[in-house]
């Protein structure tokens, strides 16, 4: 019977409850960077944690020294035409596939960037589940990246960061921010 | 010194204001400017593209001048004396929102034309930034973790 309750950690459900969670974190450039460090910073020593980044993000020292894990970068800085994205977003799935069978996240916590939603997807299609924090720069206006796992319910947890922002998806929570 | 950084794209409107502010002698301080993949360069002030960190020179600032990215809370959190400038042709603006409501909070001084820069530097230089903490979704969150 237990066997058909293990997750991709291979252990046991009941055991998971009471062992010490590991957490993918993703580290998005500009502004999510510090987001992401404030939300580090402030989960502390409760969990175990695992980070996945652009490969053109320069990383802090505790960053490179974790256990990280880099994609291509296909947002912001990186490509801008759709044929480009498109093409982009696929390799960055199966390169998440790699890095979540190797990790073996208890969870994922997607904090705004776009690099969420091939996250997401690998997530979703290996049972992992992922949570995403919108960026504190929304609070009307949902991201892309918000709008996509919305749509393709990707995550399993929805935060925004404004009690103002609520509005913006249909399943969101407000209980704060990462400052 | 005074930090000017437009963050990830580009910002040239705000960097010709504070190069012609520059060339009067209007800074008391010299100005380092953060251009991003910005066309303009400034001539009266040392700049450069991209950093792998920007958090030394935005400690070190006296003054900082921000675009209105999530770097307005950063720098409302510090309480650090700063004007922001939103880059009105982002991303469906959304970035004058969250600049309203951080600046509603810490009294930040702000405003979408980069030609009001002088007179909210001046402002800048004389008030104080306040900064209430705002619950934290952590607990929460932890909760949701540790129940998987």
């Amino acid at each position: 019977m237990a066997a058909a309750f293990e997750n991709i950690s291979g252990k046991p459900m009941a055991d998971n409850r009471k062992a010490r969670k590991k957490i993918i974190v993703t580290l998005g450039g500009g502004g999510y960077m510090w987001e992401s460090t404030r939300l580090i910073n402030s989960l502390g020593d409760a969990v175990d944690f695992a980070y996945v980044a652009g490969n053109d993000s320069v990383l802090a020292p505790r960053f490179e020294q974790g256990e990280l894990y880099r994609v291509k970068s296909f947002a912001t800085r990186a490509a801008h035409h759709w044929w480009q994205i498109v093409p982009s977003v696929a390799l960055v799935t199966l390169q998440a596939f790699g890095i979540l069978r190797k990790a073996k996240p208890d969870a994922i916590i997607g904090l705004g960037t776009p690099i969420c939603v091939p996250l997401a997807i690998a997530a979703k299609l290996l049972g992992i589940k992922l949570v995403f924090i919108e960026s504190m720069a929304r609070v009307y206006h949902p991201s892309l990246t918000g709008r996509i796992l919305e749509k393709l319910a990707l995550a399993e947890r929805f935060y925004v960061q404004w009690p103002e922002a609520i509005g913006m998806y249909k399943n969101a929570i407000y209980k704060g921010n990462v400052v | 010194m005074i930090f000017v950084t437009v963050g990830t794209t580009q910002f040239n409107a705000l960097i010709q204001e504070v190069d012609k502010l520059a060339e009067r002698g209007f800074f008391p301080e010299p100005v380092i400017c953060q251009i991003g993949n910005g066309s303009y360069t400034p001539k009266h002030c040392e700049y450069f593209r991209f950093r792998p960190s920007l958090e030394d020179l935005l400690q070190e600032a006296s003054v900082v001048i921000s675009h209105g990215g999530t770097t307005a809370m950063a720098l409302a959190a510090q309480q650090k004396r700063c004007v922001i400038i939103v880059n009105n042709i982002l991303a469906d603006n959304h970035q004058l929102e969250f600049t309203r409501l951080v600046a509603k909070d810490s009294g930040i001084p702000w405003s979408e034309n980069p030609a009001d820069l002088a007179s909210l530097f001046q402002k800048a230089l004389t008030m104080e930034i306040s900064f209430s903490k705002k619950p934290s979704l952590v607990h929460d969150l932890l909760d949701y973790i540790n129940s998987l």
